[in-house]
């Protein structure tokens, strides 16, 4: 079987290193494990001792309702769990490219439609052989789950075990999207007959099992014993759920936890206090989610284009990016999520000037336009409004603002109706999340959706680079959606920790690296 | 005695089933659901419909209630939506956190309120009393959750005497236990002793006026000794209606302290709670807060009956003052 590999000379020597250590450490010859070391994670030196009874603590701000990754795409959810208790059929590396997790191989036909999957011996944490049934009826629970989870199986006809271990995909058309889409959560794998235990604490393959669940307390995970791969460092993992990100800080400086894993609200602040702090540091992690501004296209106000440009005159990215996310991030005007996507572009339409702004409402014949501001009071969302709020103000309009706590929010935003006129939000969607209906900005272009699905149907890769750089760039001109920064996530952590991965995937915290080292 | 039972146990269940109607229709007021919640930024529609229908939020509110009420006579008080755990299994397991934080801090208060308002009582012309006076004043004015804020810079960051937040409890290891409630019984205690204070001392100024303190000091004993041994007693009648009446504004306290030292009780369900659109378990727990309150409202009507014989046998309650 021909073995798919999109290889880049890094990834390529930390497969050759890889395959080395296999060869040399392993009986079975035809595994590939891809450990990245080095220039992957925030370690430079050998890889972790796999007999250390050593237990870590990690403090998350956010705790989800269950576990249940099909019903909800939280990031809540994916930060402990990915690659850590269940993992996926492949694994995206940090330049971009895909490397082999649960599936060993793969090939894809000349056509682009039929990929084969060649699935790697393993055990899931119950005890059971990971076989392709197991695959299957994974990734038939993913195809049915809600929102972003399913978008990859979009193109997809039919998922099939053709022996133990092998499955088989068939896509109606091409899609770029799929292979990437298995790099997600959208192909994690759980073992056959357990999906309806799924909210309650999944059952995978990953170097971790999932112990116990206290809701409102913590999640303990323990070190997994037959794991297909290098054993991790840590033999006890306990995630703890601190809403309030003072009492994480202070938690971390007292030393009863080890790893703040993403500080989003007012903590922002204290990372320079952090950085100075002996035995502490913070390590930013790229990938995470973009941060944008959002215009409601039905709202009346917006009918005029004028009024939609004189808002995009109207804001300056790095100052909200200094005030809300302590001038860390990549600042961006295109949606192109992660930021390191062969179609990144420093293409900016609208260029900061206020001065525009108000000749433009003139224009339209609204100077001292009424603007309604929603927005959350959570997180980094006060310091994005009040900053915002000032520039919309400088250049002419009259805001007016309409503070809400998440589940409010949720329902009036992001519910079934999008009652609201302008907001600021992050998450960690792709561009395709727009399509017609165009997602809560309801701003709708038939042209724009064709370029992501004549790139998604394209089987030479330079083809989807080019429409979807021109899909990107169109949706800026429109400027309803309005990125401000490709968040990088920011996390607090005792320096002798070392083998954090410094990009996400898909908004996992990868516990497999991490030890402790001088 | 009867009497006062049979009247402080069914205003208890009156007062226990408005609450419950009140809470159950002031959630259902509040914008977006525990459908909304689950399902986060990328639901459709169709999903949250089918989700609400599959947790029988669509049915009437007098089914719900009834649904939910019918329960808890049963002691079921039913499945959280999304995190699927029993809620009165949940509850159980969190009260003795509550409970002890809430308990520890009113005796602790109580106790240090009676000795330093006595104090400043006896001290009331001279500068100890003023210093009193001084000190409640900033006790009542600095709000727990920052005296919490303080406490941990100090003691757990600065100097790493005791952890800066989360629980271990007692049953599990006492002294680890203890040192994670020091912190949060404290900073509930410290500001509710200085409104507590300020009771007592003039309870006992009124008190130390009595003929029996007079006729007290003219058998012998000094002014500390005679408000001592016979001034306490009846100054603590006052203090035990305000004590009791402290702790509705203590369990809301307890649920920032409990934020602030992540503590796993019920002023944090409550948040968690009402943050995910947990019906079911938003009502069951004001339901227990609310017993809560209404039994120790209970106990202190009886508490009177054993400090001052006169309302034991009037069979009322008595003033505050």
């Amino acid at each position: 079987m021909r073995t798919y590999k999109r290889s880049r000379p890094a990834l390529g020597l930390l497969m050759t290193f890889a395959l080395f250590a296999t060869a040399c450490g392993s009986d079975d010859g035809d595994s590939v494990t891809d450990t990245p070391v080095g220039e992957q994670t925030n370690d430079s030196t050998a890889a972790a001792d796999p007999t250390a009874d050593e237990e870590l603590t990690i403090a998350v701000s956010q705790e989800p309702p269950n576990w249940d990754y099909t019903q909800s795409g939280a990031t809540a959810i994916k930060t402990p769990l990915l690659y850590n208790v269940i993992e996926t059929l492949v694994e995206k590396q940090s330049d971009g490219s895909v490397a082999p997790m649960i599936a060993e191989s793969w090939e894809v036909s000349e056509d682009g439609t039929v990929y084969t999957f060649a699935i790697r011996e393993a055990k899931f944490h119950d005890g059971s052989d990971l076989d392709s049934t197991d695959v299957v009826e994974s990734l038939e629970f993913n195809r049915a789950g809600e929102g972003d989870i399913a978008t990859p199986f979009d193109a997809v006809n039919s998922i099939e075990a053709t022996d133990d271990r092998t499955v088989v995909v068939t896509l109606a058309q091409p899609s770029q999207a799929f292979l990437n889409g298995m790099a997600t959560i959208s192909s994690a794998i759980v073992a056959q007959g357990t999906t309806d235990q799924v909210a309650q604490g999944p059952i995978g393959t990953g170097p971790f099992t999932f112990v116990e669940w206290k809701p409102d307390v913590s999640v303990e995970m323990n070190r997994f014993g037959d794991y297909w791969g290098d054993a991790p460092y840590f033999s006890n993992v306990t995630w703890r759920f601190i809403t309030d990100e003072t009492a994480s800080l202070n938690a971390l400086l007292a030393g009863d936890i080890d790893v703040v894993a993403a500080i989003l609200g007012e903590g922002i602040d204290r990372v320079s206090e952090i950085n100075a702090e002996d035995g502490l540091e913070i390590v930013t992690i790229a990938g995470f989610e973009i941060s944008y501004l959002s215009l409601n296209a039905q709202a009346p106000i917006f009918q005029d284009p004028l009024v939609v440009q004189a808002i995009n005159h109207a804001i300056d990215r790095q100052p909200i990016i200094d005030a809300a996310f302590a001038g860390l991030g990549e600042l961006t005007c295109t949606f192109v999520n992660p930021p390191n996507e062969p179609w990144a572009s420093d293409y900016c339409p609208y260029d900061y000037d206020p001065e525009k702004s108000r000749a433009l409402l003139e224009e339209a014949g609204v100077p001292d336009l009424v603007l309604p501001f929603k927005y959350l009071t959570i997180a980094e969302f006060p310091p994005i409004q009040e900053v915002v709020t000032a520039q919309l103000t400088e250049a002419g309009f009259n805001v007016e603002l309409e503070g809400r706590e998440l589940t409010t929010y949720l329902d009036e935003v992001l519910g079934e109706s999008a009652d609201y006129t302008f907001t600021s939000l992050s998450g960690p969607s792709t561009i395709d999340a727009w399509k017609c209906p165009g997602f809560f900005t309801q701003y709708c272009d038939p042209e724009f959706d064709q370029l992501l699905t004549d790139g998604d149907a394209a089987t030479d890769s330079a083809v989807t680079t080019e429409k979807r750089l021109q899909a990107v760039e169109m949706h800026a001109d429109a400027g309803f959606l309005i990125p401000i920064v490709a968040k990088v996530q920011v996390a607090a952590t005792r320096s002798d920790l070392k083998g954090i991965k410094l990009f996400t995937a898909g908004s996992e915290f990868d516990l497999g690296y991490l030890r402790l080292g001088s | 005695m009867i009497r006062v039972l049979a009247r402080a146990m069914s205003s208890l269940a009156i007062s226990a089933f408005l609450g419950s109607v009140v809470v159950f229709l002031l959630l259902r007021m509040l914008k977006g659901d525990v459908a909304t919640v689950i399902l986060g930024q990328t639901a459709t529609r169709e999903s949250l419909e089918a989700l609400r229908d599959e947790m029988g939020l669509d049915a009437p509110l007098v089914q719900q209630y009834w649904n939910w009420i019918s329960g808890v006579f049963r002691g079921d008080m039913g499945t959280s939506y999304a995190a699927e755990f029993d809620i009165a299994h949940e509850i159980w397991t969190r009260v003795p956190l509550t409970f002890t934080l809430a308990i520890s801090s009113l005796i602790l208060s109580a106790i240090v309120s009676l000795v330093i308002g006595t104090f400043s009582a006896i001290h009331a012309k001279d500068w100890r009393g003023t210093w009193v006076d001084v000190l409640s004043q900033i006790g009542i004015a600095v709000p727990s959750f920052w005296l919490g804020l303080l406490m941990v810079t100090l003691f757990a960051v600065e100097l790493g005497w005791l952890p800066a937040g989360g629980y271990v409890p007692l049953t599990e290891d006492l002294g680890e236990g203890l040192k994670s409630l020091t912190m949060p019984v404290l900073a509930l205690s410290i500001p509710l002793s200085a409104v507590l204070v300020r009771y007592v001392r003039s309870g006992m100024l009124e008190v130390l006026d009595e003929d029996f303190i007079r006729t007290a000091q003219a058998k012998g004993l000094t002014l500390t000794r005679a408000a001592w041994r016979h001034g306490v007693r009846n100054a603590s009648i006052p203090l035990v209606t305000v004590t009791i009446l402290q702790l509705g504004s203590l369990l809301a306290g307890a649920v920032v302290i409990e934020n602030v030292f992540t503590l796993p009780g019920l002023g944090r369900m409550l948040v968690v709670a009402v943050g995910g659109r947990e019906a079911l378990s938003v009502q069951s727990l004001t339901l227990v807060l609310m017993l809560m309150i209404l039994t120790l409202n209970f106990l202190m009507d009886i508490a009177y009956g054993l400090l001052d014989p006169r309302i034991r046998s009037s069979g009322g309650s008595a003033p505050i003052t």
